[in-house]
């Protein structure tokens, strides 16, 4: 076993691989290194990219909850809101029905049983 | 909590200076984790700012190089609950493939795609792996720096380096991968 062995006396089979992954990270390190960051940043908003969403959870949890309790509360308010409304309201004119005792009180000529007047022709069933 | 905190001159010296020593570090944690260099980079900026934040609190970080550690490595551990990867635009290996007009070389494609099978092998890799190869080659670290970074033991480092080596080896040899010029 290379227990405590130093980097550098790593099997030689691996010296291509060394100089692979060398290369490799070497070309994905930034280049040239960024500087630090301004402190000021630190006060203002995030600008938009790829971590904004660690500040954006609770804004995009709260926001639609919001939203969402709000539609619910307008629309029971709403349904609360009409059927108070529907019982002061008045039967149509001429309808014949009261809203209060919902009986007809007015008769039609078309109601079964009663003869047809004059000039109107019953047409015979077969 | 500090109840006279340096002022602000000074203590935006020590920010730079503890940027320049440790930002890299930062980096490459961040970036074994997701492999992505871009995404590694905002993480570090976002763990020094955080240091900064606090400092301006008034908080007194006995540790900031273990403190941004943390940090970098809770914030990398956000970014896979995040709404933007689970939802992101593209993924690293479509946005790979915008190419620049100008004609590239042989040589350079040839390493691209070596480079492109050698980063899904490294993908597949446990992270913990990755981190050492990260500190290894990104950052030219020897066994006891890695070692006293990750908080293990040198020969711990050792052994899991040879192995993801090794195991590397394997893949790209199976794979007829040859190293590019």
């Amino acid at each position: 076993m290379n227990r405590n062995l130093p980097l550098t006396e790593l099997p030689s089979q691996g010296d291509d691989l060394d100089r692979l992954l060398s290369r490799f990270y070497q070309s994905e390190m930034p280049g040239p290194w960024p500087p630090a960051p301004h402190p000021d940043a630190a006060a203002r908003p995030m600008p938009a990219s790829r971590l904004s969403g660690y500040e954006r959870p609770r804004q995009l949890v709260t926001g639609p909850r919001a939203a969402l309790a709000a539609s619910v509360a307008l629309l029971l308010g709403s349904c609360w809101f009409l059927s108070n409304q529907t019982g002061d309201v008045p039967a149509p004119p001429h309808s014949g029905v009261t809203a209060t005792d919902g009986k007809a009180t007015k008769k039609f000529p078309h109601e079964i049983g009663k003869a047809p007047k004059d000039g109107e022709s019953r047409r015979a069933i077969p | 909590m500090n109840p006279d905190p340096p002022a602000v001159d000074s203590r935006r010296g020590d920010f730079e200076a503890l940027y320049e020593r440790h930002s890299r570090e930062v980096w490459a944690l961040a970036y074994a984790r997701w492999m992505d260099a871009d995404l590694a980079l905002d993480i570090a900026q976002e763990a020094f700012l955080r240091l900064w934040r606090q400092w301006e609190a008034g908080d007194d970080i006995q540790n900031p190089r273990a403190w941004l550690l943390r940090v970098a490595r809770n914030l990398a551990e956000d970014y896979a609950k995040s709404a933007f990867r689970r939802n992101g635009t593209h993924p690293p290996q479509l946005m790979n493939g915008v190419k620049s007009r100008e004609p590239v070389p042989l040589e350079g494609l040839e390493r691209e795609e070596t480079f492109a099978q050698l980063r899904a092998m490294l993908e597949q890799m446990p992270p913990s792996d990755r981190d050492i190869l990260t500190l290894r080659y990104a950052l030219d670290y020897d066994v006891t720096r890695i070692a006293d970074l990750l908080g293990i033991n040198a020969t711990a480092v050792h052994m899991r380096l040879s192995r993801a080596r090794a195991r590397l080896a394997e893949r790209l040899n199976a794979q007829g991968v040859k190293t590019p010029p």
